[in-house]
């Protein structure tokens, strides 16, 4: 028995970690989504093979597991990357390096410049026409919802896009109408691509919980109230011990899942929706605890917590919310029908 | 990362399993709080002692099997999965043993392991006064130094030691320096309760069982191989080990993920169409069971690679004893009117309550983790 990262999952999350507490500060953040920093931020990203991180080796990928893209993404969330990796981890890099195209060479080339960090892709998983980092994205992979279906790319210079404003002005939303391109993966790829972004998504979540806890703690030892530091009141002790409870016991889970996918289990798709349900309710609820803390100089933009708040609320959301999921779990435990 | 068990693993897995199910009792003993039912429990720790299944971490000469950490995890996750009883010796061998195996003398160690191993000596916790509950560091209980007889005469009162009516010994804090701070001046006293001077008094849990008893100390004299570490260092003593209670010792995951598992059966063989609203709080409790057997795996790493968990129990027993209530109030809510009757689920109920209270309230757990995890200012 052993519950943590390999050398090799750790050596990437640290490399990860050092480029983006360097090239990806809030400032970077708030530049999104249209700054040609990011540009440069996602050449760097490539550089260190943090874009192919379940591509092949032979591919030009890492070759490493869930569990690795686990690690990463986590560290994505961390710095809210306002970048499509989870897109590319979860997504483009396997669906472009799968077994559908295998010796179609103009898809191998899209996977190069994918995995160089030259070319980014946006992800419709539901095709409703409106989906984030579209302003930048070269190609739109759509469909795939809940694992079924097939999953279409289309090169993004075709059809009609414009912004649409989000609740997150980082995300980059768009709005499309025009063709959904050739189907490129279906049955046990779409399963598996579905899954992946669901982990991916949780554990930036994690990430993201984990730096919004840092910033009230952080906060509340030096904001002083009544002559004292408000973090000495029991009241603000007690919600953020509460907020840190939440993630460590929704951390494990993500990582279980990770694991679960990794060596094939029977239970992935079960363990995959436990982490997207515990990892969206404890980023929501670390969120709100992190805003009360803050005060009124959290609810202002001027200040970075709305970064992290806004990107958290996407994110609990999008690949289906805490409930949706709890759903799919209860399926697993033949509590709810099928 | 790799959650299978080695093949040395799977045998200690498949020879407890066979064991456990052959050989626990069937229909389950009644209550271990009360005075027949603790008797019928003290035959069931001596079988397992017999078998060398009471102590499977210890070392052999001491009764047990040398089990590692995670042996000891597949043996706990093993005991509950078989329904197989509370353990009514589980504050001797988790919560002293470990305080024994750090601070003990050799001579302490090989006199009183074995007879708690097996289930000859029955310990209790003497923490709680009348007036420290959870400011136990201001109990007033005191030893008072006897140096012609070569020892110490205990006087003063603990309360709600659970099962005092029907252990033998009783482990506990006395003050020794009435000068010194309140942290400081205390020490650790191991106490056999057939001594003159000391008087039980039990009384009704909030179930109704006569858990919980008063103890009363009339100038108890006691020699000086009853002090476990330094004198005057009992509070030490008592916190080095306090991770043991709140934490992964007392409160494997085995426990809960049985429970959680009793809950999905019991919403899913109703018979009636499941009230979808209830559907997803058997599913919360079940991932909030699996969350927490996910917590300690992740410990166990982080222990097996030399990291001391430290404050982390506190972790732990915010979330363990949060996720006991949880469980039965949705196995009652399951039950609707049937939930009154007196049975596991109501009675475990009851006694799920009690764990945000004991081994520190959970107000205290909060409060830790804020200062000693979170850095938060002290007040």
């Amino acid at each position: 028995m052993y519950f943590g990262y390999s050398a090799e999952h750790e050596e990437l999350r640290s490399l990860t970690r050092s480029l983006l507490e360097r090239e990806c500060s809030t400032a970077v953040v708030r530049s999104a989504p249209d700054a040609p920093a990011l540009r440069a931020l996602w050449r760097r990203l490539g550089e260190i093979g943090a874009l192919g991180v379940l591509v092949p080796e032979e591919l030009g990928g890492l070759g490493l597991d869930e569990v690795g893209m686990v690690a990463l993404l986590i560290e994505a969330g961390r710095v809210a990357l306002p970048l499509p990796v989870l897109e590319a981890l979860a997504l483009a890099g396997p669906v472009l390096a799968g077994p559908v195209l295998a010796g179609r060479t103009e898809h191998r080339s899209t996977l190069a410049s994918l995995l160089r960090g030259e070319v980014t892709v946006a992800a419709d998983p539901a095709g409703a026409g409106c989906f984030p980092h579209g302003r930048a994205a070269a190609y739109l992979l759509t469909g795939g919802w809940g694992g079924t279906g097939s999953i279409h790319l289309a090169a993004l210079d075709t059809g009609h896009v414009e912004p649409v404003e989000s609740v997150d002005p980082t995300r980059g939303l768009v709005r499309r109408t025009g063709p959904i391109g050739e189907p490129i993966a279906d049955g046990p790829e779409v399963l598996r691509a579905w899954r992946r972004a669901v982990l991916g998504t949780a554990a930036e979540l994690i990430g993201l919980a984990r730096r919004m806890l840092d910033m009230a703690a952080r906060y509340v030892r030096e904001r002083r109230q009544f002559g004292v530091a408000v973090g000495s009141f029991q009241a603000v002790q007690h919600a953020l011990a509460d907020a840190l409870v939440r993630i460590e016991f929704a951390e494990p889970a993500v990582l279980r899942a990770g694991h679960s996918m990794a060596t094939g289990s029977p239970d992935a798709g079960r363990d995959v929706s436990m982490a997207k349900a515990l990892a969206s309710a404890a980023a929501s609820a670390v969120a709100r605890t992190a805003l009360q803390c803050h005060g009124a100089l959290g609810y202002t933009v001027e200040y970075d917590l709305h970064l992290f708040l806004k990107r958290t609320w996407a994110l609990a959301g999008a690949w289906g919310a805490a409930s949706w999921h709890r759903r799919e779990v209860g399926r697993a435990l033949s509590l709810t029908p099928h | 990362m790799d959650l299978s068990d080695s093949p040395a693993e799977a045998a200690f897995r498949a020879e407890a399993r066979a064991w456990l199910t052959a050989n626990r009792p069937d229909p389950p003993l009644p209550s271990g709080d009360t005075a027949t039912g603790f008797a019928l429990h003290v035959e069931w720790e001596r079988m397992l002692f017999d078998a060398g299944w009471s102590v499977v971490s210890w070392p052999r000469r001491y009764g047990g099997r040398e089990a590692s950490l995670v042996e000891w995890l597949i043996f706990e996750e093993e005991y509950y999965r078989a329904g197989a009883p509370q353990r009514v010796t589980q504050n001797g061998i988790f919560l002293l043993a470990p305080a024994l195996f750090r601070f003990g003398t050799a001579e302490q160690q090989n006199r009183l392991l074995p007879r708690m191993a097996a289930a000859q000596d029955l310990w209790c916790q003497g923490w709680s006064e009348p007036e420290a509950g959870s400011d136990l560091a201001a109990i007033r209980s005191r030893a008072l130094r006897d140096e012609r007889a070569g020892g110490w005469l205990l006087s003063g009162q603990k309360t709600w030691t659970t099962r005092g009516a029907f252990c033998t010994h009783l482990f506990g804090l006395f003050r020794t320096d009435a000068q010194a701070p309140r942290h400081r001046g205390l020490t650790y006293f191991l106490v056999p309760l057939d001594a003159e001077g000391v008087t039980v008094r039990g009384f009704g849990r909030l179930d109704g069982d006569e858990g919980f008893a008063d103890v009363f100390f009339d100038d108890v004299f006691v020699p000086d191989d009853a002090v476990l570490g330094e004198v005057d260092q009992g509070w030490h003593v008592a916190m080095a080990t306090t991770g043991s209670e709140r934490g992964l010792t007392l409160r494997s995951p085995g426990r809960f993920r049985h429970t959680a598992r009793r809950l999905v059966h019991l919403a899913t063989t109703r018979g009636d169409d499941l009230d979808p609203l209830l559907a997803d709080e058997v599913v919360q409790g079940w991932m909030a069971a699996e969350a927490y057997h996910l917590f300690t795996l992740r410990q166990v790493t982080d222990m097996l690679e030399g990291r001391d968990p430290g404050q982390a129990s506190s972790l732990n027993k915010l979330f363990w004893s949060e996720l006991d209530v949880r469980l039965h109030t949705t196995a009652l809510e399951l039950l609707g009117p049937a939930g009154e009757l007196d049975g596991p689920w109501s009675r475990g109920f009851q006694f799920a309550l009690a764990g945000p209270i004991y081994a520190g309230t959970n107000e205290i757990q909060r409060t830790i983790v804020a200062e000693r995890l979170l850095g938060l200012p002290r007040k």
